[in-house]
């Protein structure tokens, strides 16, 4: 299969091994004068004798010639491609922090009296998990700033993805060639999702054990394997005595094992495809321009990062996150009002919370679709969703070429319009997560609270999609317009009859180009023939299987034409 | 900017007048410094506005007789569209809020506030 053509075009160094010259010493050759061999000049100062030599050096060893054509590779340069970054040093910083923590977390949970220097606590009955964490925060040198920097990292981690993914999606990144590696950043997602969660049940605090009973119900509520699975991952009765050291070996090993391992793909991909890049003069879809990798963007991401850890540090530091002293140790009889699980399992809360109470008695079983449908099948169905997109916009609009060039949201509309419908979706569970915190501060009434979120979850997509197509178009018409008659001036002057006028200044030609550049693509057309005349059936099977397909082929033009049929030219 | 003048200058005298009747048959410390300090401002703007009358003379606008080509000309620069104010009257709106509500909702509504005062400033530098 072909694989991408495109140049890079930031000057690259044409790829080259050193020649194998017969003399493997660099000589004393400053009096001589270069010969007319093939080889190249020899060096003349004693510095760049020492950098030939160690360059060939390793050159016999590893593969380091080839390395060399990445040292001026293209990486386009747009601050929304920084978005990936700050998950990955993210992750970097949860990586260093929390190999330091495991050097002082101990995973048990047989039960001791806590005797560290944290008083209120002093004599109580703790697991060792939690005694091990109050002794981080208050005993260890360091450990209560490296716990919340931990935690800090984690939160800005899986909002770096969210947020990395928005920017995917809505400049179509996900679009061939690069589907694989949207499947593989979804999967990360929700690796990180997974990651955090088992990272602060680990503690097992009063909060975080609230949300392991959560998980229990959810498990419990899957029909026909629910008992068995809550007993597998509990080794028995809930809470039982394994839970903790199983969600420390995932946390430590299994999960950051997969994480690493993926985030290496997603950037051997990024590498081997090349990044997208913004339209604009010179950039088509089989080039791709911007800055060499050495020194600006290397500068560039290595400032990044610096920026990322201080920020996190700075944060760890002043701002308090998690103090599990306040909560105390898990007990299975108690829960504290204030409990919502980290932001990023909010929505799963939320869509828990406004389920109205649904279930069914049959045979004998109760089938919790109030537990069920809130926090087994809508994230089953949201991820599906979220992998599945970049193969149904294919299916639905016809579009199978290569795309190198980032899309401008306002450019597809639909496209734009459903994610933002998506993202409204997502913040009405979140925001219904936090319903009895929203009713206390706002002295509103919490059934009201209820019952105005489950209107909002249905309504407000519908809205919110409605509303950004429409926006989405006018501002095409309105970037139109500005090409067709140029920028508004501002510079207001009143005419001989007495009235206002402003001149209209014409856009850069480069301007232009960009907004020119592209034209919306047109729906599918109807395959030539109507869907289900052909019924002289040489068997009914046959017959049928004609008329489905044919179904399937109006479905899809109905599709496309949703997608592409509102256009501004 | 002797018309402006002027209007600012009967609405001081309408609220002078109110303000008389308000404090002589109904005195009450509200209203009655509310209906003073209207006084004050549109007194105030009237002033100001006399003395860019006087500093800078007679406009067409100005004077009866002035015909309409007279002001043909460059009036000011007014931005042709911008997203600041908007954004500024969101972050006035969550920081009243937040007067009711919490010292959480007043800063978000402040840090509001100040970027988009901050773009309102920066949005013409290059002008």
């Amino acid at each position: 299969m072909m694989m991408p053509r495109r140049r890079t075009r930031s000057g690259g160094m044409p790829e080259q091994r050193p020649e194998q010259a017969p003399q493997r010493t660099p000589e004393r050759t400053s009096e001589r004068t270069s010969e007319r061999t093939s080889e190249p000049a020899p060096e003349r100062t004693r510095a760049g004798r020492a950098a030939r030599g160690s360059f060939e050096y390793l050159d016999d060893r590893l593969p380091a010639a080839e390395g060399g054509s990445l040292l001026r590779k293209a990486f386009p340069d747009h601050w929304s491609f920084l978005l990936g970054e700050l998950a990955l040093y993210s992750l970097i910083l949860l990586l260093l922090t929390g190999t330091f923590l495991t050097f002082f977390f101990h995973p048990g949970e047989n039960e001791i009296r806590y005797d560290g220097s944290y008083l209120p606590l002093k004599g109580v009955l703790v697991t060792e998990a939690y005694a091990s964490t109050l002794d981080i925060s208050f005993d260890v040198r360091g450990g209560l700033l490296i716990r919340q920097i931990h935690h800090w990292a984690a939160l800005v981690f899986v909002t770096a993805i969210g947020v990395h993914m928005l920017r995917v999606f809505f400049t179509g990144a996900f679009r061939k060639p690069r589907e694989v590696n949207w499947v593989v950043g979804v999967t990360l997602f929700v690796l990180s999702v997974a990651e955090g969660f088992c990272g602060y049940s680990l503690p097992d605090d009063l909060l975080s054990g609230t949300g392991l009973r959560v998980v229990q119900s959810m498990l419990l509520s899957i029909p026909v394997a629910g008992t068995y699975l809550s007993f597998f991952l509990f080794g028995g009765e809930y809470p039982g005595e394994e839970i903790i050291p199983r969600l420390y070996v995932t946390h430590i090993l299994l999960i950051p094992g997969l994480l690493v391992a993926l985030v290496v793909l997603h950037l051997i991909l990024v590498v081997y495809l090349k990044h997208t890049h913004w339209g604009g003069p010179g950039r088509t879809e089989k080039n791709a321009v911007g800055q060499p990798m050495v020194p600006q963007f290397a500068a560039k991401s290595a400032g990044l990062s610096m920026m990322v850890f201080g920020i996190l540090t700075v944060l760890g530091g002043i701002v308090q996150i998690n103090p599990v002293w306040n909560y105390g140790p898990y007990r299975t009889d108690q829960v504290s009002t204030g409990a919502q699980p980290d932001w990023y399992v909010g929505f799963l809360e939320g869509a828990l919370r406004i389920m109205p109470p649904f279930e069914t008695q049959l045979w004998g079983h109760t089938f919790m679709w109030n537990i069920l449908i809130p926090t087994v099948i809508l994230p089953g169905l949201l991820f599906l969703g979220l992998y599945l997109y970049p193969f149904l916009e294919k299916w639905v609009t016809g579009d199978s070429a290569e795309h190198h060039v980032c899309d401008r949201p306002r450019e597809r509309p639909v496209r734009t319009a459903l994610g933002v419908g998506g993202i409204t979706f997502y913040a009405v569970l979140l925001l219904a997560g936090g319903n009895d915190i929203i009713a206390y501060g706002f002295g509103v009434s919490l059934n009201g609270l209820t019952w105005l979120f489950r209107v909002l979850l249905v309504l407000g997509p519908v809205a919110a999609f409605m509303v950004t197509k429409r926006l989405c178009l006018a501002l095409r018409a309105h970037d139109l317009e500005r090409v067709h008659e140029g920028e508004e001036t501002g510079e207001v002057h009143q005419t001989v009859e007495g009235g206002l006028g402003e001149p209209r200044r014409p856009l850069s030609q480069r301007e232009r180009y960009t907004l020119l550049m592209r034209q919306a693509p047109r729906p599918l057309e109807p395959a030539r023939g109507n869907g289900t005349e052909d019924d002289e059936g040489d068997s009914g099977g046959d017959g049928r299987g004609r008329r489905v397909a044919a179904r399937r082929e109006q479905l899809r033009v109905t599709l496309s034409r949703w997608y592409y049929q509102d256009r501004i030219d | 900017m002797k018309v402006e003048a002027l209007l600012f200058a009967g609405t001081a005298a309408f609220f002078a007048v109110v303000t008389t009747v308000y404090a002589t048959f109904h005195p009450e410390p509200a209203g009655t410094s509310a209906l003073l300090v209207s006084f004050l401002m549109s007194a105030l703007i009237s002033f100001f506005l006399w003395v860019q009358h006087r500093r800078h003379g007679d406009r067409p606008q100005d004077r009866g007789d002035a015909a309409v080509r007279e002001g043909a000309g460059p009036l000011a620069f007014f931005s042709p569209r911008s997203s600041f104010p908007v954004f500024t009257a969101v972050g006035t709106a969550l920081a009243g809020l937040g007067v009711i509500y919490g010292l959480w909702l007043f800063l978000i509504g402040l840090g509001l506030i100040a970027s988009g005062v901050a773009g309102f400033v920066f949005q013409h530098n290059d002008r």
